[in-house]
């Protein structure tokens, strides 16, 4: 994992993103340049991890819409809930609320490669029209969250996350790095698979 | 702008009303006290006669069949060589299923003969009453609210260092407090001693670094009284 890409400006940032076909939009909150740099950090990790920006481009298909927004949508279902972020299941819109930002600057940089990686699933189906978190490798104890697993999306987007940051991602919000049992490191059958999935090496 | 935000309507429609990654409101502690896990369930005493300090690959190896009665096949062993990105991590892992529970022992770090044994229960794991029931009253603890992309869970880690014991259990959901119904799903054992040098085997630390400095300050004295457990604030 390399240094964090660097900004100076909106405009860089702007045609960087965009060459992954991400466009930052606003709703009930606007994009800050400094949070807007956080998220961009993310995709740039993981398309650097990926190997090249266009093949996370292609993996991304239609692109994707990042929506500024002080809660996520489904706060209003439930507002003794506020999730940090979430992407429209099935969709490329991906939603950053108000709490995410006042997270660690790691864990809004894995935020944006975990919703990210929904995006590749939902867009790149096998034949059949089997998804990507139908078939992952499990076994590893990435976080609670990732062997929750809840509706088989998680697992996935969790492997992702570890795959491009490792031990810098903290979902888990301890200070404690790995554990077994709680928070476990990807095994080389699932790093290998995940490469094969993301940088387009075939089955 | 609109045009760019493609939709699979109808796994959209379905999913979002059935998602549980859109937070569905669940009662803040979904647990009933009502079946008291046993207390031989709770702590499995076979780990007692663990060989902390003495732990090579055959003689885990031996030890796990003695104790479970199981035969080598039954046994998955793994082994992850250090790497330049995972320098400090567990080499070995050895795992079993037994009594619907998962066992896994991990060994070595980095040359260090440090040795975890976890236990996770696939079904009816025990209650933090339970745990509380079996074993007194753990000397710290650490609750917090625990926050993933989607969703903010609770979670809480008591520990008995004496007794070279940790308990780790989560609520789905952001809960104001803590009550004896959270379920405590892996239980961590290690060699017993004090506070610094448990937390640093669970947590693959040298013991007086500053990274175990910093896990052991996340760690509170248990107040006595399940009423007082503080949660922590998320980051």
């Amino acid at each position: 994992m390399g240094a964090d890409a660097r900004f100076y400006d909106m405009g860089i940032l702007s045609d960087t993103i965009g060459e992954l076909g991400i466009l930052f939009t606003n709703s009930t909150a606007s994009w800050t340049l400094p949070e807007m740099t956080l998220v961009a950090q993310g995709a740039v990790a993981l398309a650097n991890r990926i190997g090249s920006f266009a093949q996370l481009r292609s993996l991304l298909s239609y692109g994707a819409s990042f929506m500024r927004a002080a809660h996520a949508l489904f706060y209003y279902l439930d507002p003794a809930n506020d999730p940090p972020a979430h992407t429209f299941p099935g969709s490329n819109l991906v939603v950053f609320a108000d709490s995410l930002f006042t997270g660690a600057a790691e864990y809004v940089r894995g935020t944006a490669v975990h919703e990210l990686a929904h995006v590749i699933d939902y867009f790149n189906p096998f034949e059949g029209g089997i998804y990507i978190h139908q078939v992952v490798p499990t076994g590893t104890h990435i976080s609670d969250y990732a062997v929750q697993n809840n509706l088989h999306l998680e697992y996935w987007a969790e492997m992702v996350t570890d795959w491009v940051y490792g031990s810098r991602y903290s979902p888990a919000n301890t200070p404690t790095g790995y554990k077994p049992g709680v928070r476990e490191a990807l095994n080389a059958n699932q790093a290998d698979w995940l490469s094969h999935v993301l940088m387009g090496w075939g089955w | 702008m609109q045009s760019r935000i493609v939709c699979s309507m109808v796994l959209l429609v379905v999913v979002a009303l059935s998602s549980s990654c859109i937070p569905l409101a669940e009662p803040s502690l979904t647990v009933s006290p009502d079946h008291p896990v046993a207390c031989e369930d709770v702590v499995d005493v076979r780990i007692h006669s663990f060989p902390f300090t003495a732990a090579s690959k055959p003689a885990i190896l031996a030890w796990i069949q003695d104790q479970y009665g199981l035969a080598e096949k039954d046994i998955s062993i793994s082994h992850r060589p250090p790497t330049a990105e995972l320098p400090d991590y567990w080499e070995w892992e050895m795992g079993w299923r037994f009594a619907d529970r998962d066992y896994r022992i991990a060994f070595l770090v980095s040359g260090r003969p440090d040795v975890v044994v976890t236990v996770q229960w696939q079904s009816e794991a025990p209650t933090l009453g339970d745990v509380l029931r079996c074993l007194g009253q753990p000397s710290a603890y650490h609750a917090y609210y625990q926050s993933y992309p989607e969703a903010v869970w609770t979670t809480l880690d008591v520990l008995y260092p004496e007794k070279g014991l940790e308990f780790h259990g989560f609520i789905q959901s952001k809960v104001s407090y803590i009550d004896e119904r959270v379920r405590m799903r892996l239980a961590t054992y290690a060699e017993p001693g004090s506070q610094e040098n448990f937390v640093a085997h669970v947590y693959m630390q040298e013991p007086g670094t500053e990274a175990n400095a910093k896990s052991l300050s996340a760690f509170r004295p248990w107040p006595g009284d399940i009423s007082k457990v503080m949660i922590d604030q998320a980051n």
